[in-house]
């Protein structure tokens, strides 16, 4: 047991060379992207006819709720994956892999869910008077947000072990469905009415507003890549660190 | 041992368990009743603000009455190991599961027949032609949900610490799309308004009942067993 953790370790050693390279040209990209993003939104997009300047947060707003969703969406089916492949002990580099996966997704999905929740208020207050309404889409951001809050708290304090792990991955793959099955109630709710909110692509003028959405959306989506990654390697280095100490422990328990 | 005879025996095993003391039974009657006479006096007990917030007010109390009891039933479990001796059965976590989740739609239903027509009389709503229907479904449809999410959530996250804060945070979200269809099938039923949408909620309870009917066993079964 022991030995296998460091073997998969030497395995890796010479992929794992490429990885700080290509992180950083990663990272270097990113921020470029995000660079262009922020200049195309307030200089090159032109100033909306209705709501004027404050209508930029648009850009990142929805670019950050993308982000948010398709992070909880990754994260409920690396952990279905986990789910499925747990039990087998030859498959356990995947479930660790997945596991990981699972647990960055969330966690930056909840992070970029929090912008959404944040920005949405500033924009609503100028755009329609009010700080909040009660309308589908911001009903159905509130509640995953809230849901995938409960799963990293539920990762956050039964930290490491394997019962901890899996029931966090049970809550992931419950919380899956319920995005899309929030989604349809709340819609129903909403009387099907038209949404008081520009619908992407919906209200949107051809050029310079649909350049600036898609560049904002394609770095923010890398951006989020990128915190995903990064947050990945964080959890596997704790991951190593206590399969290093148990190994220590272990060897100690020999010698003693 | 076929799978449903699993069920069968554990279900009676509660059952019986349960009408003998009637604990959780009346604890969660006497709280949804509470409920109900705050949530009137908290809408200052005017009686068209408080008859037009009727189904809202009634499926909150089942929500929480019926976290409350699907708390109490996982809890009984807990006591000398015994969701472990169940689990380890020749049951399988499966029927155990379903028993659980069986028992606690029982309960919940059992509370509404007693509660539903006593907010009835109490708020003064009349079902209008018709509504009876959409009443019953949204009800039972709507239970069999919430019983087999809360369950599954009171389950696994029994030996958490302040479980009795985070399985509310996850269970409720979940269960929103209940909720939601809960309150407006209810509406339909009382004030006849929402009609044309009846069917699409009620859909919409159908479907996450065999979503959650297919997938919650199955989650159960994998986290709880090694």
């Amino acid at each position: 047991m022991a030995t296998k953790g460091s073997d998969a370790v030497s395995k890796f050693g010479g992929v794992r060379s490429v990885w700080p390279a290509l992180g950083l040209a990663l990272a270097v990209l990113t921020v470029a992207a995000l660079i262009a993003a922020v200049y195309l939104t307030f200089f090159e997009a032109p100033r909306e006819r209705e709501m004027g300047e404050v209508q930029r947060i648009f850009y990142f707003h929805v670019s950050s709720a993308f982000a948010a969703l398709i992070g909880f969406v990754i994260c409920s089916v690396a952990s279905l994956i986990y789910l499925l492949v747990q039990p087998k002990q030859s498959l356990s580099l995947i479930a660790n892999i997945t596991d990981r996966i699972a647990q960055a997704a969330g966690e930056i999905g909840v992070l970029f869910g929090i912008v959404v929740l944040i920005t949405g208020p500033i924009w609503a207050k100028p755009a329609w008077g009010e700080y909040w309404t009660w309308e589908p889409r911001l009903v159905l951001m509130l509640l995953t947000v809230f849901l995938f809050v409960g799963y990293v708290a539920l990762r956050a304090y039964a930290a490491g072990s394997d019962a901890a792990r899996k029931l966090s991955a049970g809550v992931a793959v419950i919380g899956g469905p319920a995005v899309y099955l929030i989604h349809v109630a709340v819609k129903l709710w909403g009387g099907n009415h038209p949404q008081v909110v520009t619908g992407e692509g919906g209200g949107l003028e051809p050029g310079p507003m649909e350049l600036t959405f898609a560049a904002t959306a394609i770095s923010v989506l890398v951006f989020a890549g990128l915190l995903v990654a990064l947050r990945y390697s964080q959890h596997k280095t704790r991951d190593e660190l206590s399969n290093a100490w148990l190994e220590l422990s272990d060897i100690e328990e020999e010698n003693s | 041992m076929s799978t449903l005879r699993h069920i069968a025996r554990i279900l009676h095993k509660d059952l019986v368990i349960e009408f003998r003391s009637k604990e959780v039974l009346v604890t969660m009657g006497l709280f949804s009743l509470l409920l109900v006479v705050i949530f009137a006096f908290a809408f200052q007990i005017e009686q068209d603000v408080v008859q037009a917030a009727a189904p809202g007010i009634v499926w909150v109390t089942v929500a929480f009455a019926g976290n409350l009891g699907i708390g109490r039933v996982i809890d009984r479990e807990r006591e000398h190991g015994a969701m472990a001796g169940l689990l380890g059965s020749p049951a399988g976590p499966v029927a155990v599961f379903w028993a659980k989740v069986i028992g606690a739609f029982i309960f919940m239903l059992i509370v509404e027949i007693f509660l539903i027509p006593l907010a009835m009389v109490l708020i003064g709503l009349h079902l209008v032609d018709g509504g009876l229907a959409p009443l019953l479904i949204g009800l039972v449809l709507g239970s069999f949900g919430f019983a087999v999410i809360g369950t599954l959530f009171s389950a696994m996250l029994a030996d958490t610490r302040l479980r009795e804060v985070i399985v509310p945070v996850i269970v409720y979200p979940v269960a929103i799309p209940v909720l939601v269809a809960g309150v407006k099938t209810s509406a339909i039923a009382f004030t006849g308004v929402g009609g044309e949408d009846g069917d699409s909620f009620m859909l919409l309870l159908a479907g996450f009942d065999v979503i959650y009917a297919a997938l919650a066993p199955w989650v159960f079964a994998r986290v709880m067993v090694d």
